[in-house]
Parts: structure tokens; C-alpha cells; sequence
């Protein structure tokens, strides 16, 4: 499968936001999206999220693929999750699939076991992050766009974030967008503005 | 001053319900469960951080 962008510009109030981008996002690679803020990192990602439509150009799905809609797991620039339920029930209400117990073992990877039951609105950002990653990579994932997933974190906790990332991505086209390239080398990478 | 705060207040609301209504978009929850998680509780005041 392929997602092939065409010309795409995207203007938000007469400013435009990008501006004749082409790109091929395919299977098994992972995409690093580069840039100063405001160079539309995000504006791209909610475009291949669905989230967005361009102002001029075309996204397509190409090859062999069943739906019209892609499956996205998304890591939001601003968390997203649901402030009064635990972290179990924001990553197993997203998919009827997922049991509490799945949720509950996938967040142990990256959190201590007592914050699980308790409220998001109770975590530290940087627990909430992680939070976010699970839930992006708890759903059967078309493609996986993280939009600065490792905001906040230290060296420790990007590197548990990369290395979950990477055990968990499997051939999924995965995009993120940071600023940040560290830990990120074997990315392809581009850079917008 | 109170009212402003007020106003605030239900922007803020206001711009997370739209946050978590396009999560809930992406993620294709279905719509019994947006309005378990999610609706019922905005309308109670229970979205709050």
C-alpha cells in the first residue's frame, strides 16, 4: 500500500501552510517530518489522518487496498484523552477489541503499575504521552502517525518510547513529526518549510 | 470579571469536546459508546481537567 500525495497546499487564513508538497508514503518505511513550528508537521499529518482536506493537489490510496478510509493510530499534538477515566479505559474504549487486561498489559510496558486505575487527569504529561502511544498502537493500524509523541520526556523515557515504538510498529507505514531527530537516524526524513 | 472567567470556562469545554470528538472520529468509536465516555459526561461537567 502506498499513500501518494500530489501538489498538496493547504492555506490556513490566506497563509499557506504547505505549498505543492509530493510524497509517497509506503508500506514498512517510517517517515521522520522535520521543521521549525508552524511549518506544517501537524497541518500534514491531520491531511493523511483524514483530519484535514487539501486546498489544492490529491491524497490516494494506491495498491491493493479494501476500504476508501485508512485506520489511523494517532499520537495528538495535545493529548486527547478522556480526563476522568483511567489509562486502561482510554486505550481499551477506543476498541471494543481490546479488554481492560490487553490495555492493562500494554501500559505496564511503559508505566508503573499503580498509575493505571487512576484518572489521566492525575498523570504527569509525560505519563499522559505514553498513555497517548499505547492507545495509537492499540488499534489495527492502517498507518500510525505520531505528532510529537516525545514531548516532555527526558533521554530515558524517549528511549523507552522509540524502543516500544519500534517493537510494536511492525511493517505499518508509521510518520512522526518532531523537531527532534534523536534516536530518530534510520528515519527517512523530511523536511518541511 | 466572573462572567469573563465563565465564558472562558465554556470555550475551553467547548474546544475539548471538539479535541475528543476528532479522536473518537479516527478511532471509529461507535456511537453509543461517544455518548457513554463521552456526551453524557460533557453534559454533566465531568470533561473537566
Amino acid at each position: 500500500m502506498t499513500i501518494e500525495l500530489e501538489q498538496v497546499t493547504k492555506r490556513f487564513g490566506g497563509r499557506e501552510i504547505l505549498k505543492d508538497l509530493t510524497l509517497d508514503i509506503s508500506t514498512d518505511t517510517s517517515y521522520l517530518i522535520t521543521g521549525e513550528s508552524g511549518s506544517g508537521k501537524t497541518t500534514l499529518l491531520r491531511i493523511l489522518a483524514g483530519l484535514e482536506k487539501p486546498d489544492e493537489g490529491r491524497v490516494r490510496l494506491l495498491g491493493d487496498y479494501k476500504y476508501t478510509w485508512l485506520s489511523c493510530g494517532v499520537v495528538f499534538q495535545n493529548d486527547r484523552l478522556i480526563e476522568y477515566l483511567s489509562a486502561v479505559k482510554n486505550v481499551s474504549v477506543i476498541r471494543k477489541l481490546t479488554s481492560d487486561k490487553a490495555a492493562r498489559e500494554e501500559l505496564e510496558k511503559l508505566l508503573q503499575k499503580d498509575l493505571l486505575d487512576c484518572p489521566v487527569s492525575e498523570l504527569t504529561a509525560v505519563q499522559r504521552r505514553m498513555v497517548c502511544l499505547v492507545r495509537a498502537f492499540s488499534v489495527p493500524a492502517d498507518i500510525l502517525l505520531l505528532d510529537e509523541p516525545f514531548t516532555g520526556m527526558d533521554e530515558r523515557e524517549r528511549n523507552e518510547a522509540i524502543a516500544y515504538i519500534r517493537e510494536h510498529k511492525g511493517s505499518t507505514p508509521l510518520v512522526i513529526a518532531s523537531a527532534d531527530p534523536t534516536g530518530l537516524e534510520t528515519f527517512k526524513t523530511i523536511r518541511l518549510g | 470579571m466572573e462572567q469573563t472567567g465563565k465564558e472562558t470556562g465554556k470555550k475551553e469545554e467547548r474546544d475539548r469536546l471538539k479535541d475528543l470528538r476528532e479522536m473518537m472520529t479516527v478511532y471509529r468509536m461507535p456511537l453509543w459508546e461517544r455518548t457513554r465516555y463521552v456526551y453524557l459526561p460533557a453534559l454533566l461537567g465531568k470533561l473537566k481537567k
